[in-house]
């Protein structure tokens, strides 16, 4: 079995109209066996990213740690929070120096960057095990239940979706997709992030 | 006289001295002062700038960042600040390792560094440079305010030989012995921060050695515990914070010149 | 040296029988009616064979077949299953209701079950009873009746989107109301199409074009909707009353 599909697991990051989401399930198995349904696999970096990691169960504890580390430093020196683009940079070149031995884990970013105006405009990125960088406009998708969470985002999703509706599409999206794969699900967990808040909800869905 | 025996740190001199860290402790003796006061709920940094004038950009420390103008105290990690005398290069080197450590140790054991720990690391890594590698030692003095859960606030010294003592209330730098003896004077065990920074504030006044006491010339930084959170708080002031709270102690000192106009 | 292989073992030289064509099928039963459709891609690795080979199939006015897989043996399969469906036409003077044809491809798949049909069947169109059917099979005939089912390559994408919109699966109804059981054709149609436009923006091997058989009940309420559609052709081959029109688009080529 392939190492990714160990704990199996999934992440799903949208785009609205000045928010992003954030989604995944909480379980953590091994193998067939599930062991936790309580599995955090998001984490903040800042008030206004957010990290997911899917993939192998260790490295989802090593690199949240190894990010915070960096970020912390970066933090510190600049005098200032990191913003999206730059820590996803960070998360690609922190992957690419494993390029020979990686971290199983596809991650998947999601938050709101500055612009020169002073404002703030979505953002969603995610790379491969070895820090292959997307920046894609709509959504990205990351795990177990990759494929299924395409197929169903690449069907509900539009442009421009207000926060209240976009929690809607990404939860029905990942729960779906969850569904139809053996290694996700047994819980789910959605954050809406806007300029000035974080909604976090956890989702009532399949718990088999 | 002594010439022989001091142009490589690795040797004794034969009355058994190291020359080079003599040497470095004088050059710290020019620097700056950089005072600190340890309180019952927290600590208490100010120091003296010397790089000064109309011409510093002095922009990210006015709006942005941490405040401070990154020449004398600085953050080391969210529990510790810390305050430097002496060479401004070797001083940005040693601040970038204790950050590093102070990392270094989060990602090994989850926790904020304990603070002596810190001025271990820097202290361990100082002494290496007056034994091995022939390389001279760092010209810096470091005053290191700190709070951990073990021993709560403390405040530590460390100079260019990697000694290091823990203090109450403690002076680097210029006039280090005036300030010395009027904190030996008139500290007390049980003093609290908001009375701790009118203590250093008026040391400050009566040691520096320019004539203008404002955030021209002045770093401060307080270190206290937030309340409801029961994390350590950093807070290093901003130039119009500084302002404001020599204001509000009185020590509000102008030109001499201003105050003759004045009066 | 590069290209030299070690002469130390034995490599077996082998016929793999086998090739996977790509593509994607899918089948959704209404109340009175069955819609099955299926992309027109074939493809072999990254190379496109054609960008039109049909892979659903008029059996009856009463039942289409999609197979897809290895197109060789889908191919030949159906024309297999044509064949039996002739001589039970002879034998019994009427055609093989739908859950006949179910069971009898169940029979002729186990048939092959040690060398298999590398297909995945999909037989849709009208029961006895007049409503929509469905049945989805394996390669070696393990099947069963449902109300809608994807397959192929990109069934993972496609099953879970049907799951949501057609079972309505992980929502629910507004206070005091219900889900329908069955969806209008109206519903059904553009849920086809944007399951193939979805599954064509994020597989490879879908796309090129679009192929929906609609089969209709007798007086089935869908009828008038369905006429005032573009490009709608009609393929009913007798007068029984069930009537089955064939709707193509085109998908992205790229």
């Amino acid at each position: 079995m392939s190492i990714m599909d160990h704990n199996g697991g999934s992440v799903i990051a949208m785009v609205g109209k000045d928010c992003v989401a954030i989604a995944s399930d909480l379980r953590l198995g091994d193998r067939a066996l599930s062991i936790s349904s309580n599995f955090q696999r998001i984490f903040p970096i800042t008030d206004r990213i957010y990290v997911g990691l899917p993939g192998l169960g260790t490295d989802v504890a090593t690199l949240r740690e190894r990010f915070r580390f960096r970020v912390n430093m970066y933090t510190i020196k600049e005098e200032r929070e990191i913003e999206p683009e730059t820590f996803a940079h960070l998360v690609s070149s922190t992957l690419y120096e494993h390029r020979f031995g990686p971290y199983f884990i596809e991650p998947v970013m999601a938050g709101m960057s500055k612009t020169p105006s002073g404002g703030y405009k979505p953002f969603i990125a995610a790379t491969d095990l070895i820090g292959c960088l997307n920046f894609a406009k709509d959504f990205v998708v990351a795990g177990t239940a990759s494929s299924k969470l395409y197929g169903v985002a690449e069907g509900l999703w539009e442009p421009d979706l207000e926060p209240e509706d976009l929690f809607e599409t990404i939860s029905q999206t990942l729960l779906n997709a969850a569904d139809r794969d053996a290694f996700s699900g047994w819980g789910a967990i959605v954050h809406i992030i806007t300029k000035d808040k974080i909604i976090t909800r956890t989702l009532k869905g399949r718990m088999d | 006289m002594a010439r022989r025996y001091d142009s490589r740190t690795t040797i004794f001199s034969p009355e058994g001295r190291l020359y080079q860290i003599e040497y470095a402790m004088e050059a710290i003796s020019h620097a700056g002062t950089v005072l600190g006061v340890l309180a019952k709920d927290g600590v208490v940094l100010a120091a003296e700038k010397k790089v000064t004038g109309k011409l510093l950009d002095l922009s990210s420390a006015k709006d942005g960042g941490y405040g401070g103008s990154g020449e004398k105290i600085y953050l080391l990690n969210s529990n510790v600040i810390g305050g430097v005398a002496g060479l401004t290069a070797d001083a940005n080197s040693l601040v970038n390792y204790a950050r590093t450590a102070a990392q270094r140790h989060l990602l090994q054991y989850n926790e904020d560094i304990p603070v002596e720990l810190l001025a271990q690391r820097l202290c361990d890594m100082k002494q290496g440079y007056t034994q091995f590698g022939g390389l001279r030692p760092f010209g810096v003095s470091l005053l290191y305010a700190g709070y951990d859960p073990h021993y709560q606030f403390q405040l530590y010294h460390s100079d260019p030989s990697g000694n290091y003592s823990g203090w109450k209330a403690t002076c680097i730098g210029a006039n280090n012995g005036t300030a010395q003896s009027l904190l030996k004077q008139e500290y007390k065990d049980d003093i609290l921060v908001k009375d701790a920074i009118g203590l250093v504030l008026r040391t400050m006044s009566k040691t520096m050695d320019s004539t203008t006491l404002n955030s021209e010339k002045l770093e401060f930084a307080v270190l206290t515990l937030d309340p409801e959170t029961k994390r350590p708080n950093a807070k290093i002031y901003r130039p119009a914070e500084i302002d404001a709270l020599l204001l509000s102690e009185g020590l509000t000192k102008q030109d001499d010149d201003t105050e003759m106009k004045a009066t | 040296m590069p290209g030299m292989v070690s002469m130390t073992q034995p490599i077996q030289q082998s016929f793999n029988p086998y090739t996977e064509n790509g593509g994607t099928i899918l089948a959704i039963a209404g109340a009175d009616f069955t819609v099955i459709a299926g992309d027109t891609r074939q493809s072999e690795g990254y190379s496109i064979q054609t960008r039109y080979a049909p892979k659903v199939f008029r059996l009856t006015d009463k039942a289409v077949l999609a197979v897809n897989g290895f197109a060789a043996d889908g191919n030949m399969f159906v024309k297999k299953v044509r064949q039996r469906l002739e001589w039970y036409r002879h034998a019994h003077a009427k055609d093989m209701p739908i859950r006949a044809i179910a069971r009898l491809i169940q029979t002729m798949l186990y048939a092959r079950r040690f060398f298999p049909y590398y297909v995945y069947n999909i037989l849709g169109g009208i029961e006895e009873d007049g409503t929509g059917a469905v049945y989805s099979f394996d390669p070696v005939g393990s099947y069963e009746r449902e109300a809608c089912r994807a397959a192929g390559a990109a069934q993972s994408l496609v099953q879970p989107f049907l799951d949501n919109q057609i079972y309505f699966k992980n929502q629910t109804p507004a206070a005091g109301t219900a889900f329908p059981k069955h969806l209008p054709l109206s519903t059904v149609l553009p849920l086809v199409i944007d399951s193939f436009t979805s599954a064509t923006e994020r597989h490879i091997e879908v796309g090129d074009g679009l192929e929906i058989y609609v089969v209709l009940a007798r007086n089935s309420t869908a009828l008038a909707g369905l006429q005032s559609l573009r490009g709608v052709q009609e393929v009913t081959g007798t007068n029984d009353g069930e009537r089955v029109f064939v709707i193509r688009r085109d998908l992205k080529k790229d």
